[in-house]
């Protein structure tokens, strides 16, 4: 396969659809379709309800699409399980909006950076030297190995969560919201943090994000999302300085 | 570091409503908030920014004698109207939250009750602070939202917590604050939880409270866009000290603090 040519993460007609009891059916995700070229970092804007993270969980196979397909490194992973989806793992992995909540509160955060390294056949010794690696990588001491999610703060903890992300060198990065948790000072460190990293270890990132100040920031390209439908897409400068739709205009509006 | 003098020239000479005098806030014998004077104006908008843990919720929450089991003013003063608020008896505080001061918190739907529809708690809220028919109450109520800018209230009033969004949720949180039509409304981190377009929504329903109702107002918030929008003046807070203080124009085009040259040269803004 050509890496170059051929997207990285393509997805295609993709539908979710939540049955409701009593009530009618909800359309989270209508009919979305994109593609995410190698080294790209993609954009998703959207209000509170939009579908941005029902997209990513549907990626990430956390749940099953209603129809369309989702193709990674050119494989059908729409309905992968068992196995392939260890594998889906392995080349794609996520970091969630709240640091605290994405760790299991009764490991330490070293282990928890560990875990995947663990599963993928590490010997002990060389686990914790590349978890001590990984918490450098992210800007945290080796002091935080042994320590709990509830004993260090919400930027480190996402810093951390990032570590555990990268560990098993993810081609792939999904990340939902992954800032907006975070004050100001600590948003802007993470943000960089992210960017050396996806440059360095060459990744291509899925960047679900409300802030279309930050996705201008950071990402190369963007799409808008409204009522479960993309509504906009292209570049994140050309679409801020000149919208099409009515929806991206009044979320333009909105940024104070 | 501006000084009280400042402020006050920014609010035209306007009587000042509540006055914090070198307040120290321990919680357990730690020291949270040091040293931190400032004074709010009547009908003015005071914000106050800073990082998580830099005690700007302390400052406000201490007010309304809400700083729960540990939390103590060890020195200093909180004046309003003639009242050092930390010596003020349980059950005047009592009377005082809600009616003269009233604050609301970051996730203001939380505080709803999920089980019974809103124009019932909202009803039930009222009858706390003295009585009111509920014929009275609902055409109050009615009239207090559309002023809000509340589309379909007879809708809102009728509709279980679960039915409305997070953003209008805090709405409602924001306009049962102003049943009572308080003096002074303390607003910590208002909008944090609300996305860009929520965000909005509570932002000019907070001016509409100023400019309408001419209720002083402080905002603790960590986002400085949300802060330039709506106060006059502003407080930076770091690691329990103030660090500025000033009419808000001037503190963010002529930072004088290094932390707050480092706060809003972080703020990612959007290049229109």
């Amino acid at each position: 396969m050509n890496k170059n040519n051929a997207p990285i993460l393509s997805v295609k007609n993709l539908t979710k659809v939540f049955k409701r009891h009593g009530q009618p059916d909800f359309i989270a995700v209508n009919d979305v379709s994109f593609d995410v070229m190698n080294g790209e970092c993609l954009g998703i804007i959207g209000e509170s309800g939009s579908g941005k993270t029902t997209v990513a969980n549907m990626i990430a196979r956390f749940i099953d699409a209603t129809s369309g397909s989702i193709t990674l490194f050119g494989e059908d992973i729409t309905h992968a399980k068992g196995e392939s989806l260890k594998n889906v793992w392995r080349k794609m992995q996520m970091v969630f909006q709240m640091p605290m909540e994405s760790f299991d509160p009764r490991m330490k955060l070293g282990e928890s950076i560990g875990e995947s390294l663990v599963n993928s056949g590490m010997s002990a010794g060389d686990v914790k030297n590349e978890v001590t690696r990984l918490l450098s990588l992210v800007g945290l001491s080796a002091e935080f190995y042994p320590r709990y999610p509830h004993e260090v703060s919400g930027g480190q903890c996402q810093r951390a969560a990032i570590a555990r992300a990268i560990a098993i060198r993810p081609a792939m990065l999904i990340c939902d919201e992954a800032t907006s948790a975070l004050d100001v000072t600590v948003q802007s460190e993470v943000i960089a943090l992210l960017r050396r990293l996806i440059h360095e270890m060459d990744m291509t990132c899925l960047f679900i994000c409300h802030d279309i100040a930050l996705v201008q920031h950071f990402c190369d390209s963007a799409i808008v999302m409204q009522h479960g439908k993309i509504v906009e897409r292209g570049k994140p400068g050309d679409i801020v300085r000149n919208p099409q739709d009515d929806y991206t205009k009044m979320l333009i509006d909105s940024v104070l | 570091m501006a000084t009280i003098e400042t402020a006050e020239k920014s609010a035209n000479g306007a009587n000042e409503i509540l006055t914090y005098e070198s307040v120290d806030i321990s919680y357990d014998g730690l020291k949270v908030v040091s040293d931190v004077s400032f004074a709010l104006h009547e009908g003015e908008c005071l914000g106050i920014v800073g990082e998580s843990g830099s005690g700007k919720s302390t400052l406000i929450r201490a007010a309304m004698g809400l700083l729960g089991a540990g939390g103590l003013v060890t020195r200093g003063d909180i004046w309003y109207r003639g009242l050092d608020l930390p010596d003020v008896p349980r059950d005047e505080m009592r009377r005082i939250n809600g009616e003269e001061i009233a604050m609301i918190f970051q996730d203001a739907g939380n505080a709803l009750c999920p089980s019974r529809k809103i124009g019932d708690q909202l009803y039930e809220s009222m009858l706390e602070h003295g009585n009111a028919e509920r014929a009275e109450f609902t055409e109050n109520i009615s009239r207090l939202l559309e002023r809000l800018r509340f589309d379909d209230t007879d809708r809102i009033l009728g509709s279980y917590p679960f039915e409305l969004s997070g953003g209008m949720r805090q709405r409602i949180g924001i306009a049962s604050a102003m049943m009572m039509n308080p003096k002074i409304l303390l607003a910590d981190e208002p909008t944090s939880a609300l996305d860009v377009v929520a965000q909005k929504d509570v932002v000019e329903e907070m001016k509409i409270i100023k400019d309408v109702y001419h209720t002083s107002i402080i905002i603790v918030t960590h986002n400085i866009g949300v802060a330039r929008e709506l106060s006059d003046t502003l407080l930076v807070m770091k690691d329990g000290h103030a660090v500025e203080y000033g009419p808000t124009n001037d503190v963010l085009t002529n930072p004088q603090s290094d932390y707050t040259k480092k706060l809003i040269s972080s703020v990612i803004g959007l290049k229109r």
